[in-house]
């Protein structure tokens, strides 16, 4: 029975997970660039849900739009700083960008709310249920569904709408995207966006899951973002997504294995062991700027 | 025993094949030419000699020892030295700093040598200093020593490449394109070049479109079209061929044989 | 106009030189304040450990952003050596900087095959990994305690202990380990480092083994980081895992690419810059790091290729895709 509690609880932390493996995904296959500053993205999502509570006395549905309005602003000025003139330039000239971005967000927060620990309201209710002798909260069942619901969204933005095509004509040959006549730049930000508010959600959701929140949360967010979405090769969402909820559920297996400090070590050492063994990840798709083989075919 | 020899060599990128089943022999002290249209797999027939991508299926053989699959450092420590189609020189570098790094396999100075400055350092930095001059001086580069590669023209950085790849010391120099933009008069010079070089005892096997070129330099040639072989021999021979007329011409036009002329 | 300023710089490069020597040697002596002198140790500290990850990120196309993790390495060792084994500073420093480079070594094994944004990655992974480690093995590294009571560094058998004496030390280690970069960069050895970092195919066609060199090229920059981390432990008698987070990592790069990455003198000029905004400002406590990262967006925006940097180097081509951009623009708006 322990073990399905713990399967639960990894079926959860992992679809939050999963959650920000994508937008990261999503937002560095679109822009071609990794964006440190993801992790801080997903606790401005958190700490807008936080202050939405308070602001909107806990209503569920607008604490959403909130985190939504919040994570698009930061998306836009994220892109304006950051994104838009480097999008040709050497990549580490934007990543030093999402950096310096990344420490002012952080800072920022830490500002306004202070350094200490939040709590955050239970927003989806208390309400549990009994399965075999063990407690199972609604909560844990309710993030698996909306997480699934975002990702049916965004599957079908991506594969069934125009705005899906161009997206992922961009991520595949920017130049190849910008010739036909899409324009790169508006693509890039609407990307950016939508990797941004899937952040700022899987915050709100990290937020509502783990209960307490912290502005220096950021930190082994992204690596652990960063980690799942490598598994797909940084391009491929599923693969990426699927990486995250295995991620979820293997922390929670390790509480039995590992002392408790070393817990933040699994999402590093499975990040290294997965570039030793597959330095691209598991491309299914084609990257232009990933192959010199077939440069001179 | 030829200085290089492919035995059935094949590349498939996936589906793709990209070079087929390629046989051919390199006698040594020639020049050979490969010629074929665009995607033929004349580069990536290169590749694979050089050790830049590993084969699918067939072996190279360097002056009678296997080297199939050897990596591009092994290859140039065994004498071979190659250009590329698309310049590839160290564009922040200086000539000079380009054409010492041409020297990395004739010194063995190692970080401690570099900072105790010892005999073996001053040594290498002695020759290296004696040698780019000559080289620089043999291919007429000397006004250029002190440029950044990035700043020089097209024709001086083709020059410079080769300088680069003579440094080695090859017994065989693989050139890949050497006349692509250039201008007749580069390209009467560059096969004179080509010509001293031959004389001075180096083997040449050269990759190019220029079909005046090629004709008027090659010893032999090898003709490739979809990855395959479609003929060998001299250039009165491969003037005449009816397949070879036919990749870059088409069924209609071939009727006296075409004309090889670009 | 910065532009201009740079370069009058570089036209006159020996009297800059002279005056910012005289200055540097004399500085204790001029300024009376133990407090500036002790900023000073840290900014010259700091001028080290950039000057070792420059050597890494700038001259053989490699991008480390965890270099927390070899800090953490060299300064542990020190300070466990000193405080289990007894032993003294300067037969550490080489032990320190050997057991970096082993890690510089480590490190380097799972990248070689890996490219631009997953080595840096993987870099990044390695240094937490490494201070989670330490934090928890706490039979060994004392956990979050620490490691206290370092003794100080002795001379001639004569404890230091005052921060001028220490500013002297340090000063010395920078100036060495700067003279052995200068020699071995300007080698067999810094030009197959550079050619790599140029163009590896056309270095691997020249019989430069490219992953043999990578490696030596991180195992170099680890020893002299492990150097540094040596310094630092005995410098500040005691350490902890909360010195080598990954905003250590970012602010020791950050120093890299204000200064200049690829030159020797920019992480000298990038250290020292950012260390005078961060003290300047520690009145103002709260918004240093606001104005830290606004910093290095700035830098990112008006000069990428960092203060030291060659305008013509590869690292100064965002504007060239800037005047992509607008041609681009024009052609659609024509079009």
């Amino acid at each position: 029975m322990y073990f399905v509690e713990q399967l639960i609880n990894g079926l959860s932390q992992g679809a939050i997970y999963a959650l920000m493996a994508i937008g990261f995904t999503l937002i560095a296959g679109e822009v071609g660039l990794v964006s440190f500053t993801y992790g801080d993205t997903v606790m401005l999502g958190a700490f807008s849900a936080y202050w939405a509570c308070s602001l909107f006395a806990e209503n569920f549905l607008l604490t959403v739009l909130f985190t939504i309005l919040v994570s698009s602003l930061m998306s836009i000025v994220l892109h304006a700083v950051c994104m838009a003139q480097f999008l040709d330039a050497p990549k580490h000239i934007s990543m030093i960008c999402t950096i310096g971005f990344g420490i002012i967000l952080k800072n920022a927060v830490q500002l306004i709310a202070g350094y200490e620990v939040k709590a955050m309201p239970e927003l989806l209710g208390r309400s549990y249920f009994e399965l075999g002798g063990i407690r199972i909260g609604y909560v844990k069942l309710y993030i698996v569904a909306i997480v699934i619901v975002l990702c049916a969204i965004l599957s079908f933005l991506l594969n069934r709408t125009k705005t899906g095509v161009r997206l992922r004509a961009v991520s595949q040959d920017r130049k190849a995207a910008s010739l036909i006549g899409i324009d790169v730049q508006r693509t890039t930000r609407l990307g950016n966006l939508i990797g941004c508010m899937i952040g700022g959600l899987a915050g709100l959701l990290y937020a509502i899951y783990y209960g307490s929140i912290l502005p220096t949360m950021g930190g082994a967010i992204s690596m652990k973002a960063m980690s799942a979405s490598v598994l797909g090769g940084l391009c491929n969402i599923p693969v990426a997504a699927f990486a995250g909820l295995l991620l979820g559920i293997f922390e929670n297996f390790s509480i039995a294995l590992f002392p408790q400090g070393y817990r933040d070590l699994i999402s590093f050492l499975f990040l290294i062991l997965v570039l030793v063994f597959k330095p691209h990840g598991f491309e299914f798709r084609f990257k232009k700027h990933s192959r010199k083989e077939a440069e001179h075919a | 025993m030829y200085i290089l020899e492919s035995r059935k060599v094949s590349k498939h990128f996936g589906g793709l094949k990209a070079v087929d089943q390629v046989d051919m022999q390199v006698e040594k002290g020639e020049i050979f030419g490969i010629i074929g249209p665009n995607g033929a797999g004349k580069t990536t027939f290169f590749n694979l000699c050089a050790g830049t991508y590993p084969v699918t299926s067939g072996e190279i053989l360097f002056n009678g020892a296997n080297t199939t699959n050897k990596p591009p450092h092994e290859m140039a420590r065994l004498g071979l030295a190659r250009t590329f189609q698309n310049i590839k020189l160290f564009d922040y570098m200086t000539v000079e700093e380009n054409i010492a790094v041409g020297f990395h396999i004739h010194t063995r100075t190692n970080v401690f040598d570099a900072v105790l400055h010892t005999r073996r350092y001053k040594n290498d930095e002695a020759l290296i200093r004696e040698r780019t001059a000559e080289i620089l001086e043999f291919v007429g580069l000397t006004p250029y020593a002190k440029v950044k590669a990035s700043n020089l023209s097209y024709g001086i950085q083709r020059k410079v490449e080769i300088a680069r790849a003579l440094v080695l010391k090859p017994s065989l120099l693989l050139l890949d394109e050497p006349a692509a933009g250039m201008n007749p008069s580069e390209t009467q010079e560059l096969l004179t070049f080509v010509r001293k070089l031959n004389a001075d005892g180096y083997t040449i096997v050269v990759i190019e479109h220029d079909m005046k070129f090629i004709m008027n330099l090659c010893d032999r040639i090898l003709v490739l079209n979809y990855g395959k072989k479609i003929c060998e021999g001299t250039p009165e021979v491969v003037k005449n061929n009816a397949a070879v007329a036919e990749a870059y011409f088409g069924k209609g036009l071939a009727v006296n044989g075409g004309n090889a002329d670009a | 106009m910065l532009n201009r300023a740079v370069n009058y710089v570089k036209a006159h490069r020996l009297p800059f030189f002279i005056v910012f020597a005289v200055l540097v040697l004399a500085f204790p002596i001029i300024i009376p304040s133990n407090f500036v002198r002790g900023i000073a140790v840290r900014t010259v500290l700091y001028m080290l450990f950039a000057s070792s990850l420059n050597l890494i990120n700038g001259y053989c196309g490699h991008f480390s952003i965890g270099h927390a993790g070899f800090m953490c390495i060299g300064c542990y060792t020190a300070g466990l050596l000193a405080t289990k084994a007894g032993l003294g500073f300067w037969l550490i420093v080489p032990i320190s900087g050997i057991v970096t480079s082993l890690f510089g070594l480590l490190v380097f094994l799972p990248t070689n095959r890996l490219s631009g944004m997953y080595l840096s990655i993987v870099t990044l992974g390695f240094a937490e990994i490494v201070r989670i480690i330490v934090l928890n093995w706490t039979s060994l590294t004392n956990g979050p305690l620490g490691v206290k009571g370092i003794p100080s560094i002795k001379l001639f058998g004569l404890k230091l202990t005052s921060t001028t004496e220490y500013y002297y030390v340090i000063l010395f280690l920078l100036v060495l380990s700067l003279f052995c970069m200068y020699r071995i960069l300007h080698s067999r050895v810094g030009r197959a480092w550079m050619s790599i970092r140029e163009n590896p195919d056309a270095a691997c066609s020249l019989g430069v083994e490219l992953a043999k060199y990578k490696a030596i090229n991180f195992v170099v920059g680890a020893f002299f980081c492990g150097v540094a981390g040596c310094f630092m432990a005995f410098y500040y008698r005691y350490i902890d895992t909360t010195m080598f987070t990954i905003d250590e990592s970012f602010n020791v790069l950050s120093m890299v690419i204000v200064g200049g990455m690829g030159t020797l003198v920019g992480p000298i000029l990038g250290a020292f810059v950012i260390n005078l905004i961060t003290e300047t400002f520690r009145f103002a406590s709260e918004y240093r790091m606001l104005l830290y990262g606004i910093l290095i967006i700035l830098t990112m925006w008006i000069r990428p290729q960092g203060i030291a940097g060659a305008s013509n180097s590869v690292l100064a081509t965002k504007r060239m895709a800037k005047r992509v951009q607008s041609a681009a623009k024009a052609k659609r708006s024509e079009a």
